[in-house]
């Protein structure tokens, strides 16, 4: 029996020992760390940049990929600068750029893009600049942008012999196609949503005239009734005219429904384009500008690539960055067709306009929308992390919904919120005084001194029985 | 005779010595670490500054501050507790009757302790889903309307709550079976010569019989249900609304806001809160378990 | 005790409510998982497909639902003016959909996810093992000043619960750069208080006479510890490996603090991510928590007396 144990034991220590050399083979620490988010399509198509890079030249280091999930994308950069393991080039999206410059884990590139002759920040399109600076400081190059479009379904606009939607078109024009475009059956089940527009709350309540925070964003100042139309009106195309499925409605895939020709119109950015084409039939895709309100806003998502202020490899990363930006690397972003490379020589080439994967496509729309957009889905400021804003619109949504608050009411209650959360943020205690915390230091030596004399005389009482 | 106790004590702390490095390194050290904490400031991005209670006061007075709201959620979970072991109890109990076939019910009762807390939350996150959630669905065939579960923080503690009471009862009906086989058999012979039914049996025999495990799964059954963190967490993706409670909030502060003492202060009035209500308990229950002599401990 | 026929059915009704209360979400979870797209959400407890086309006149057509009656399908064939109404097995038929697994394993990395939690696991039990047992034998009978002080501080921190505990490791690993590594998980599992308890308190039911007797013969002092004091625990090792086994591979908590390198999550992390990223696709995710749930499964049939046998001596004797 006992010699059977022991090979038992043998065998998983030897075991624990080969999967522990196994798994951490890997990571030597000479590798430059590059840090993005993507589905599995959009990290192969990273991968395949890196690798362009690693083998193309003679590198000094090379680019090891560093995939985390976007869900919790900034927490885990936090998490990785406290633990001061941030990766060296991060891509970073514009609405987390205040957050991170502010707790300074961002380099300042400025003197460094002067520096560099032979690159010119000219050579990127005009309206995605503003995006890389804060305070007139650069931390970060363009390097892919998206900007959201009204998709549509043209075989449903001419069965139902509605003009198509263009620039013109508002709200109440985009309500009532909506309206003509839902089908329901005899029995009032519902076979076609009109529209979906659950992807631009934010957008949609700027152009309403609505604001989320203020000039120097450190405080929310969402509820107005401005804002509160905006919630009205987007909810009510559920609840009231039944054009679109309940915000309540968690388990519906927003892309297969509109690919299916279940919806009419939804509100996108450029990523998902490929796949409506490949999964509608011929011609059925058009794009067209997104419906104004009062104000005319778009969206804007601007990807840019920034270097970590924590890295030790700053020259390296500066190469590895100025061969993201460079034209091999934008046409092969252009290439996977993701989404539109910021480089003005590729994105007003031939090769974008008229892109190989939706060649029906009239790509021109994207560009069009640049100049008035806002940032998608929201502008975060430099002290709220994570999706405080998406999350506490999406909790006012519900509670509308359900019925439990109005509009007003509902913003109200998230401007609270998001304030409490900013407030958490930027508190920054002054150190006790020594005077102040006399009574603390009185209260523990009074407390050690009970002890002291509980325990002596529990002793004694131990003793004398 | 000195250089054998010194031989002797030297040959103690080299036994003793990797489990007493991994006792102050990993136990006692964070404990009196946190404790210092607590009455500091510290984002990891600055330096630590000392403010007294000022995290303490923060936390109780402050106006922004919804510990009041977070201790209630913990405090609500509180009501698995008896459910738990009611229901375990009878578990046991059908279980102890020596039925024929009672093999395949005893794999199904016990298996859920060996179960993660991570896919189970995943299931029942989608038998809770107010359009398509089974519960729902069985609430509509009854001709109850559906309950957005997930949605409304008044009824997604209820929620929450089922799912633990599901997992957890196992562990507390294997307690129970295994407590159940030490009751000697004479004494429900005994009883039912003097006439006493089963009902009787069980309220005046086995109940009281059953004293210490009653003590030993009310407290650990009250200390996990002030800690749940994986079902809330995963359940909700995080963000937790009404269920809330102060595990997640000590996440929340430390790993997200990464405001480090405040965290601290906070684990430290959790550890309070579980002190306190386990000695409550004990003092209430404790006297008349601890008395039974025929306790099969 | 026998009991009656009459209370026997009684009881083997109750056993029936309760075993059916935690088998049907179990159940409806699998038949979930093995649904196809699309017909997740139908309510049925048997997975269906749909097709999309159908024979009509000796020729396959393209045909879309119109409405769904009660037992047919009202419609539309293409190439046909009016509508039809077809019963439902000509459009839907059986069939579990095994793909989902396949996908499923391939969106998270689910294979790395079961070696890291495997090694996590194994490396925590064997630790465990070891720092315990020496502990436990230490602190039940060598004698060493401050012996019975430090066992007692032992104790005091049993109560202590985790949360207090997480932030000063937290702190100490990230001093060390040991976070988001595997050294991160593992190393604070290698110790546990309650092991040691548990084991103590085991050694000391031993015999002194089979120590002494040993000592007689000329073992010395880890001689005795190795032959007679570890053969004889055997219930109480398997005991503390299976509950350190079992509790690190369930844990989700510590290494969803220290481990945020998607190559390093353990099993119940990955599953979370699966959740977070999946959240709307529920045939996926069920197929997520089976592969989740068969490994603890197939652990507790091959070692089920073990581990009953373990919870109950933690019990009993705590």
């Amino acid at each position: 029996m006992r010699w059977q144990q022991l090979l038992l034991l043998l065998l998983v220590c030897g075991a624990t020992a080969t999967l522990f050399a196994v798994l951490t083979a890997q990571d030597p620490a000479d590798h430059l760390v590059f840090a993005t988010w993507g589905t599995p399509t959009e990290i192969e198509s990273f991968q395949r940049l890196i690798d362009h890079y690693n083998t193309s030249r003679r590198p000094r280091h090379t680019v090891v990929l560093s995939h985390i999930d976007q869900v919790s994308y900034t927490e885990r950069l936090l998490v990785r600068a406290a633990a001061r393991s941030m990766p060296d080039v991060i891509h970073l999206d514009r609405k987390d750029v205040p957050l991170f410059v502010h707790r300074r884990l961002l380099e300042d590139l400025t003197s460094v893009i002067e520096a560099d002759s032979a690159f010119s920040l000219e050579e990127f399109l005009p309206a995605l600049l503003p995006g890389c600076t804060v305070e007139g400081r650069f931390y970060g190059v363009p390097h892919n942008f998206s900007t959201f479009v009204l998709y549509y379904n043209r075989d449903h606009f001419d069965a139902e012999g509605l003009a198509d939607p263009d620039s013109t078109w508002t709200w109440d024009t985009f309500l009532e196609a909506a309206r003509r475009l839902t089908r329901r059956t005899p029995r009032g089940e519902i076979l076609r949503y009109g529209c979906m527009v659950y992807t631009i709350p934010f957008i949609m309540i700027q152009q309403f005239g609505g604001r989320i925070l203020n000039e120097r964003m450190d405080s929310c100042i969402i509820a107005s009734p401005e804002a509160a139309a905006a919630l009205r009106f987007a909810l009510d195309l559920a609840e009231k005219h039944g054009v679109t499925w309940s915000v309540l409605s968690q388990n519906l895939n927003w892309d297969d429904m509109f690919a299916g020709g279940r919806c009419s119109m939804i509100a996108n950015g450029r990523w998902a384009a490929a796949w409506y084409q490949r999964s509608m039939p011929q011609g059925a895709l058009e794009v067209a500008p997104l419906p104004r309100g009062i104000l005319r806003r778009g969206a804007l998502v601007n990807h840019l690539i920034t270097v970590a202020s924590q890295s030790t490899k700053k020259q390296q990363a500066w190469a590895f960055t100025r061969f993201l930006t460079s034209e091999t690397a934008q046409r092969m972003i252009n290439d996977d067709g993701a989404n539109i490379p910021a480089l003005r020589s590729v994105v007003l080439s031939d090769a974008f306009l008229h892109h190989a994967s939706t060649p029906a496509l009239d790509n021109a729309v994207f560009l069009t929308e640049l100049p008035h957009s806002a940032v998608w889905p929201v502008v975060q400021g430099p002290y709220l992390t994570g999706h405080t804003l998406l999350s506490e619109i999406e909790l006012a949504m519900r509670h509308i919904t359900l019925g439990q608050a109005s509009p007003e009411q509902a913003l109200a209650t998230m401007e609270v919120n998001v304030n409490r959360a900013i407030a958490h943020q930027r508190y920054r205690p002054e150190p006790a005084s020594f005077v102040g915390s006399l009574p603390f230091y009185f209260s523990c030596g009074l407390l050690v001194l009970a002890m002291q004399v509980l325990y002596r005389r529990k002793r004694r009482r131990h003793h004398g029985q | 005779m000195r250089n054998r106790t010194l031989r002797h004590a030297l040959l103690g702390y080299a036994f003793v010595l990797p489990n007493l490095v991994g006792f102050v390194l990993f136990t006692l050290g964070p404990i009196l670490f946190s404790l210092l904490l607590s009455f500091f400031h510290w984002n990891l991005f600055s330096t630590p500054v000392f403010v007294d209670t000022a995290n303490y006061a923060r936390m109780f007075t402050d106006a922004g501050s919804q510990f009041w709201e977070y201790a209630g959620n913990s405090l609500f979970f509180l009501i698995v507790v008896p459910i738990q072991m009611a229901l375990a109890l009878l578990t046991a109990y059908l279980l102890n009757q020596r039925l024929k076939g009672t093999l395949l019910f005893k794999i199904i009762f016990f298996l859920p302790v060996v179960l993660s807390a991570v896919p189970v939350a995943i299931i029942w996150e989608y038998i809770l889903d107010t359009e398509n959630g089974l519960l729902n669905l069985a609430l509509g065939h009854l001709g109850a309307g559906p309950i957005p579960w997930m949605y409304d923080s008044s009824w997604i503690k209820p929620g929450i709550s089922l799912m633990v009471v599901w997992q957890g009862a196992a562990f507390s009906t294997i307690i129970y079976y295994a407590a159940l086989q030490g009751i000697p058999p004479h004494l429900y012979e005994v009883a039912t010569l003097d006439g006493a039914d089963a009902w009787q049996q069980f309220w005046k025999i086995t109940v009281p019989l059953l004293g210490p495990t009653h003590l030993f799964l009310g407290i650990t059954g009250l200390i996990a249900a002030l800690q749940l963190f994986a079902p809330i967490y995963v359940m909700t993706h995080g963000t937790a609304g009404g269920a809330h409670n102060l595990l997640i909030e000590i996440y929340w502060m430390a790993y997200h806001r990464f405001d480090m003492g405040y965290a601290s202060a906070l684990s430290w009035v959790l550890f309070l809160t579980i002190f306190l209500l386990s000695l409550a308990y004990w003092k209430s229950f404790g006297r008349r378990a601890g008395e039974t002599d025929v306790a099969p401990l | 005790m026998r009991t009656r026929p009459f209370t026997a059915a009684i009881f083997y009704g109750l056993l029936v409510i309760v075993a059916a209360w935690y088998v049907i979400p179990f159940l409806w979870a699998l038949v979930t998982s093995i649904k196809h797209p699309g017909m997740v959400f139908d309510g049925r407890w048997l997975p269906f497909e749909r097709s999309n086309t159908m024979i009509v006149d000796g020729q396959e057509r393209e045909v879309r639902i119109v409405e769904r009656r009660e037992s047919t399908f009202l419609v539309r064939v293409a190439g046909i003016d009016t509508l039809r109404e077809v019963p439902h097995g000509t459009l839907e038929h059986f069939s579990p959909n095994w793909k989902n697994y396949e996908e499923t394993w391939n969106i998270v990395p689910f294979g790395r996810y079961f070696l890291n939690s495997l090694l996590v696991a194994l490396c925590i039990t064997l630790g465990q093992l070891l720092t315990c047992s020496l502990g436990g034998y230490a602190f039940s009978r060598l004698r060493f000043p401050g012996r019975d002080a430090v066992f007692l501080l032992y104790l005091a921190t049993l109560m202590i619960p985790t949360p207090v505990l997480t932030v000063p490791i937290y702190l100490l690993l990230r001093e060390y750069h040991l976070l988001n590594t595997y050294q991160g998980v593992i190393l604070p599992g290698l110790f546990s208080a309650y092991g040691t308890f548990l084991l103590r308190q085991f050694f000391l039911t031993i015999p002194r006479e089979l120590e002494e007797a040993a000592t007689i013969d000329g073992a010395g002092r880890f001689g005795v510890y190795l032959r007679i004091i570890l053969p004889l625990s055997g219930p109480a090792l398997a005991a503390l490996a299976t509950f350190a086994f079992l509790g690190s591979w369930n844990d989700f908590f510590w290494p969803s603090i220290v481990l945020t390198d998607p190559d390093l999550l353990t099993l119940p992390v990955g599953l979370a991510h699966l959740n977070d990223i999946y959240w709307f696709d529920y045939s996926r995710l069920m197929a997520g928590s089976m592969i989740g749930i068969v490994p603890a499964i197939l652990m507790y049939m091959l070692f089920q007396r073990l581990i009953t046998r373990g919870v109950v001596m933690s019990g009993l004797k705590g």
